[in-house]
Order: structure tokens, then sequence, then C-alpha cells
């Protein structure tokens, strides 16, 4: 069998960046072994620990299928980031305004929260599509224009008077029926939903959609040739709109999670860069929708082991466990430029 | 002795055999060339040769010593120079840019070079073989001729004492194609060693010393020009007599329109192949378009063998299926979803009926050779019954089995009372199959003209522009 640098590559990646982590532990005065030893090991302490390591992977599968569905039809797509605030915000607010009947209110509330998240992604295509723009740029402008907003609105229209913190006021009391949720109650009220399932069921159905249905095979086709493809008939603006759109529906699913699954409101700052952390856990798998679902629960367990080092070290903060994840994501992305160097390629070929 | 000398080289990829016990002489200061269908194992042989594929087994000597190249670095430091089909160059650069940039891998021995003694030695170069490049103008505004030269220039640069030339003439007009092969004979009076890999065998007859002829990854004959004529190397080739494709004249079927393309003489009729000849990029692609839009506009159902088949018909990493599912979606799906055990049948069925090599239906296309991606996307697009067919160089860089193949479907799908729209650059090909053609000159359409109504030097001065005096 042919030896695959590329598949190799992101797994390469990621034990170079826990090694870089580990080692710049060393300049903290703490012991490397005890931060890995944190970080593999934190996220099974207990049936809480394993609920809220679960509630980080329900949301990086959502947000790695964010980025991969993108990637195959060629965009690479690193606006989820934006889109989630937006759409979280805008979660909190139909919750709280939406004041009718039970079940109208939650249909409503769910397809408006999913609509901003098709619309904010949106943006992005329109942009590319009928101005010409890279999609990288206008979605890492509207990741920060997205994070203002959502602030701003937050705190001048929505806040919570009960709060000295930034976030809005809570769901209407019907919506907040997650509470009694069967996943939280077997995991002692911890974060996790049945949002879990949710994403775990939308991985196996994107798979089966992808390798079966006509549009599947159109959009890789558009990622692999896009001329080809438009020479075959298929419409450039409608697979950049669809693919984004999906891109942008599961930033709003992440968004769900979090606001109608965890905190029942939207709290500034909720988002430990989930949308970016995405990003990794796509390419660790390499785009394979079933394979995100492991990818998103190892990035999830290294999450949670990162969270936790402000607690159980001595010296170690908060902000160095965001250092050692963007080592982490810096690394996975880097990694296939890595194994194209001339060093991997020798290597390879003997 | 002779100067470089295969020993058994055999070259396996993934199980499939591509150079099966070759054994080979080259004799210093001859051309030598090298003739196969595709897939014969040429090109395999002539990357080994150049350090860019290294053989399974076999070795090889040169100038008496044991040769075995890791590299393509390795090769150019034994004075081989590899000049490919494809041109390396950056088309935003000028032409002397080029050459710098060629020469600016710390590995190069012309990197240490200063700037005003590469640009001396490429004016001297310049004037040795009386050409004129213009080395300060960009590269996409020079013809694709002189791009060829600037090639050639790059390698030249670094004094070869052995040349391989890939297909060189598969993209010059006749004219360059002519004046490239009295370069190869002026090399070779300099004493230089080439090897010559083509399709136009009136080439190879013109200049080689030797030829060898491969098939199926052997070495079948090596023989001197004087003892073989064309038709013998055809035959040898494909290891049967050829047959020329031709039309049946008899107008036994009615000419009817299919329609008539707006704002032009142009119209597609049925029982007919119209032909587009004129030099590329002279309204190829724009024509192409408008007749795309019409048939979609009209709903009729068209095949479109596109006019450049990677960028326009490869998608990379998918295989024969997927491309089969991909260009006939509505017929191998219901209700969006794909019938995968239908697609894999009729993908077998094309392979086999077409005879598409290695014919594993699960390979990615961008894998096989040239000539049966070709085979394989005409195949797939005169599948389902279109009316008109859209081809564009259907045989460009196709070897003469399949050409010979092509061809005849061409012919047999206008007999079945359909439409055949043939744009080629090949004008022997245009003559020899259309009823009516067209010349395409600086987006203007000369003609239609019928068959045989005008003679090649007039279709010259059309294709060349120099018409006016011979305007109708």
């Amino acid at each position: 069998m042919k030896f695959d640098r590329k598949k190799l590559a992101p797994w390469l990646g990621l034990c170079f960046g826990i090694l870089i982590s580990c080692l710049l532990a060393l300049f903290f005065k703490e012991n490397p072994l005890h931060v890995l030893k944190i970080l593999t090991t934190s996220f099974f302490n207990s049936k809480f620990d394993l609920g809220l390591t679960l509630f980080y992977t329900t949301c990086l599968i959502f947000s790695g299928l964010a980025f991969s569905i993108p990637l195959k039809a060629g965009l690479f797509h690193i606006g989820s980031e934006g889109q989630i605030l937006i759409s979280a915000f805008m979660a909190a607010y139909f919750g709280y305004a939406l004041q009718l009947n039970f079940f109208l209110s939650l249909v409503l509330f769910i397809i408006g929260t999913l609509l901003t998240g098709v619309l904010s992604a949106s943006i992005i295509s329109a942009f590319k599509v009928f101005r010409g723009a890279h999609e990288v740029v206008v979605a890492i402008m509207l990741n920060f224009i997205f994070a203002a907003l959502s602030t701003w609105l937050t705190v001048n229209y929505l806040q919570n008077p009960e709060s000295q913190n930034p976030e809005t006021a809570l769901l209407q009391p019907p919506l907040q029926f997650l509470k009694d949720d069967f996943l939280k109650n077997y995991f002692e009220q911890s974060a996790v939903s049945i949002f879990f399932l949710v994403a775990v069921l939308a991985c196996a159905v994107l798979q089966f959609l992808e390798s079966r249905t006509v549009f599947g095979y159109q959009l890789k086709a558009f990622g692999r040739n896009p001329l080809a493809a438009e020479r075959l008939g298929m419409s450039r603006i409608k697979m950049i709109f669809t693919a984004m759109g999906i891109a942008g529906f599961f930033s709003a699913c992440l968004a769900l999670n979090e606001v109608l699954g965890n905190s029942f409101q939207y709290k500034v700052g909720f988002s430990p860069q989930y949308g970016f952390i995405g990003i990794a856990v796509a390419l660790l798998a390499r785009q394979n929708s079933i394979g995100i679902i492991f990818s998103a629960f190892l990035m999830a367990c290294l999450h949670k082991g990162a969270s936790d080092l402000d607690l159980e070290t001595q010296f170690l903060t908060r902000d160095f466990s965001k250092i050692l994840q963007a080592l982490i994501i810096f690394s996975v992305a880097a990694s296939y430029f890595l194994v194209e160097t001339e060093f991997f390629r020798r290597k390879g070929k003997t | 002795m002779p100067f470089i000398q295969f020993n058994n080289i055999s070259k396996e990829y993934r199980g499939c055999i591509s150079c099966q016990e070759v054994n080979l002489e080259i004799q210093a200061s001859t051309i030598h060339s090298i003739v196969g269908e595709n897939g014969a194992g040429k090109s395999t042989l002539m990357k080994i040769l150049g350090g860019l594929v290294t053989p399974t087994t076999g070795d090889m000597i040169l100038r008496d010593q044991k040769y075995a190249p890791a590299s393509a670095l390795d090769a150019f430091n034994n004075k081989i120079a590899f000049i490919h089909q494809h041109f390396v160059l950056a088309r935003q650069l000028t032409a002397f840019e080029n050459i710098l940039l060629s020469s600016s891998s710390n590995l190069n021995p012309l990197s240490k070079v200063p700037k005003s003694k590469i640009r001396e030695k490429t004016e001297t170069l310049l004037k040795n073989f009386n050409w004129t490049i213009e080395l300060d103008q960009q590269v996409e505004k020079i013809s694709v001729g002189d791009q060829q030269r600037l090639e050639i220039l790059k390698a030249l640069l670094l004094e070869p004492e052995i040349f391989i030339f890939d297909e060189p003439t598969a993209v010059l007009t006749p004219q360059e194609s002519e004046e490239l092969m009295n370069f190869l004979l002026e090399l070779k009076r300099q004493g230089k060693t080439i090897l010559l890999v083509s399709h136009k065998l009136k080439e190879i007859k013109k200049v080689s010393d030797f030829i060898t002829i491969m098939r199926h990854g052997r070495t079948i004959a090596t023989k001197s020009n004087a003892t073989f004529s064309i038709d013998e190397i055809a035959e040898t080739m494909i290891g049967r007599k050829v047959q020329k494709s031709s039309l049946g004249l008899e107008k036994t079927q009615q000419k009817t329109e299919i329609f008539k393309l707006p704002g032009t003489q142009i119209s597609v009729n049925r029982a007919e192949i119209f032909g587009v000849a004129g030099i590329e990029g002279h309204g190829q692609s724009q024509l192409i378009q408008q007749l795309i839009q019409r048939c979609q506009y009209l709903k009729i159902p068209f095949g479109d063998i596109t006019e450049d088949r990677l960028p326009l018909s490869v998608f990379p990493d998918a295989s024969l299926i997927d491309h089969m599912i991909l260009r006939h979606p509505s017929k191998l799906s219901q209700n969006g979803f794909i019938n995968k055990a239908l697609a894999i049948r009729q993908t077998n069925d094309l392979i086999q009926k077409w005879d598409v090599r290695p014919g594993d239906a699960e390979q990615s296309l961008s894998e096989l050779s040239g000539g049966n991606q070709q085979k394989f996307v005409v195949g797939r697009e005169l599948s389902y019954d279109p009316q008109v067919l859209i081809a564009a160089h259907p045989t460009r860089g196709v070897d003469l089995g399949a050409q010979e193949m092509i061809h005849k479907a061409l012919i047999e799908f206008a007999e079945k009372n359909n439409s055949v729209f043939l744009i080629s650059s090949d004008l022997d090909e245009v003559l020899q199959l259309s009823h009516r053609f067209v010349i395409l000159y600086h987006q203007q359409v000369f003609g239609p003209f019928e068959r045989n109504s005008l003679t090649e030097i007039q279709i010259g001065r059309y294709m060349t522009g120099n018409s006016n005096e011979i305007r109708p």
C-alpha cells in the first residue's frame, strides 16, 4: 500500500502541538508530565466532567462540520465563530421575546436561529460570488463585526437586569425545558444535552447524503474543479451559497446547543473560539463526516484538560490554556504544509 | 559502445506494468525517436532516464558508467535535459525573468553566475540559433512557439549533451513544428544526442536516425530510419493495419437543419459533420460557449468534448464512475439519490466498448493516460443519445489507435442522423472529416465552405488573416 503522508499529517501536527505546549510549561516552572497528565485525563474525572466534555464535543462537531462542508466545495470557511455569536444572540432574543404557546414559540425560535446562521453565512457567499472577494478575508472581518454587534446589542438592549456580567435575559421559562434533559440528568446536571445525539446523527446523515446523492457528488466535484463543474452545467452561485448556507446552519446549531441546551441565555464570551477549534477538528478528520465525531471528542478532551490547567497547576493560568490550544490548532492546520517540505518528502520516499 | 544503454528496465506502478524488460541502446550524436501508443511506456522510460522515476528493476549505463539517478538533479548533473510537453513558465514574468527564475535554485550551477553574464549567454545562444525571442516581453504575450523555445533555452544554458523531448510539437502550429525539427537537426550537428517522443510520424520520419517502437511496455523494434516506412511504423505500433476513416460522400440522408446560431451563417444540420478550422485562440472557445447555450436554450441533448481536457473535463481524485454520475446525473439517479449499481454497470460497459485501459472503473480518471482519458470522455459524451456532439480537439495528444477509434465514432454518430460540430486546430482532421467547414481568424468567421471547395493554400491564407484578396 502506498504510504500517504497527508493522512498522517494532522496527527503529527497534533503531537507536535502537544509537545511544544508541554515544553512551554517548563518556562512556567511546571512539570510537563503533570501538564500532559491533566490534558489527557481530566475529561473523565467525574460524570459531570465527562458530560462537559461531551458538551464540548457537540459544539466541536457542529463547528467542524461548518468548516468541512465548505471545504469540500473548495471554500476555506473561517467565519463560523462570528456566525455562532450572532446566532446565539438572536436565539437569546427570540427565546426572550417570543411569548406564544410553547410549541409555536419553540418552532419559531429554532427556525429564527437557524435562519440567522444561514443568512450571516450568505453574506460571505454574496461577497464572493458578486464582488469576487476572497471568502477568508470577508469571513475574518465578519467575525469581528458579529462579535462586536452581538456584544453591543446584549449590553444595550437585552442586558440581564439581575446580573453584573454582560449577558442577556433568560429564555422564557417554557423554553428552558432542556433543564430536565435525560442526558443532563445522567451526567449530574452537566452542560451536555440531547444536542449531542443530534450532532452525531447529523454527521451520519451528512455522510450518507454525501456519498449517495447527486448533490453531494456535485458539491465535491465543484470543490475539485470548479471550471469543469460549471462546464457540466452546475451553477457556481448555487454551489457556493449552498455550501456556505450549510456551514451557517451548523454554526447556528452550535448556538442552539449553547442557548437552548446549556445556559438558556447569551453570555458574552461563552465561546472559547469554537469556530476556530472546529478547523482543527475538520482537518484531523480529513473532512470525513463520521471522523469528525471522533476528532471532535479528542479535541474536546484536550479543551477540557486545557481549561482545567488553571485549577490543577500552580502557575498556569487560563490564558496559558488558550496559548496551548492555539498552538495545537496552529500545528494541525500547518501540518499539511509541513509534510510537503523536503525533509518529509525524502522520508516518505525511502 | 553505445552512449546510453538500458538493461532490462522494468517499472511497475501499483501492480500496473508500465515498462517491461526494456533493452535499448542509444548512439551518441543521433536523433533517436521513440514511438508507441499512449500507455506504451515511452514516457515512463524517458522519466527513468531523466531521474523522475526510479525503475523497479534493471539498470542504465551512461558513457560506459553505471547511471542510477535519484532525482532530476542527478540527471542534469549528467548533462541530461528534459523538455516537457507542458511548459513550466511564469506567465506574468518576462522571458528573461523566467530564465533567471529557473536558474535561481540553490542547486542550479547558474545560481551564482551574475545576471549580466546569463543575459549575455542567452543572447549568444539566441544568435547561434537565429531565434528572435523578445527577452523583455511578458511570457503570456509571446507565441506558443517562442514559449517552447524559451523552455529549450532554459535547458541550453546548462549546456547539456543529451536532450529528451517529450511530445514537443503537440501544441505547435505546422510551421513552428517544422522550425523545431530543423533545430533538432542543428543540435545533432553540434554533436548532441536527442531522444524524441512523438505521435507525429511524419516529423519522426523526417529527423530521426533511429526509431524504436514500444508497445505494452516492451520495445518491439529498433531500426534505422531508412529501413522503415511510415505505414510500417504505424502498423508495428498498434499491431495491425491502420484504417483511415473517411466520410461516405454519397449524400443519402436528408440534411435537415436542427438550429442556426443567431447572427452567424453557422447552421447545425442532421447527418453532418461541421468543421471549424483555425489557429487556436481565435474565437473557438466563444463559439463553443454559444453552441452550448443554444443547445441548452433549445433543450437539445448534446455531448461536449471540451477543448482542454484536464481543466475542463477531469476532476482530480474522482473515479470513472464519479465522472459518469456527474455527467449524467438524471439518468443515474432517482429523486436525487444515486443508483450506484447502475452507474457501475454503465461505466463498465463504456470501458469495455471504448477499450479504456487499465479498465478499473474505481480508478481515478486523472491517473489514466491522456489517450485513455479522452476515449473515456468521448464515450461518456456519446452515451444517452445526444443529438449534437460538440467535439473540440477530440484527438489532441491521443495515439493513432485511439484517434482512429474516435474518428470512426464521430462518423458513425453523424450517420445516425445526428450532428457533429468538430473544432480542431489540426487542419488535416477538419478536412478529412467535415462535410462543410468554417475558418476562424480573430473572432471572425469565414465560410461555411463546402468540402473540397478550397485548396490548402487558400485555407492557410484565411487562417493567417491574409484573406482580403481572396474573400469570396
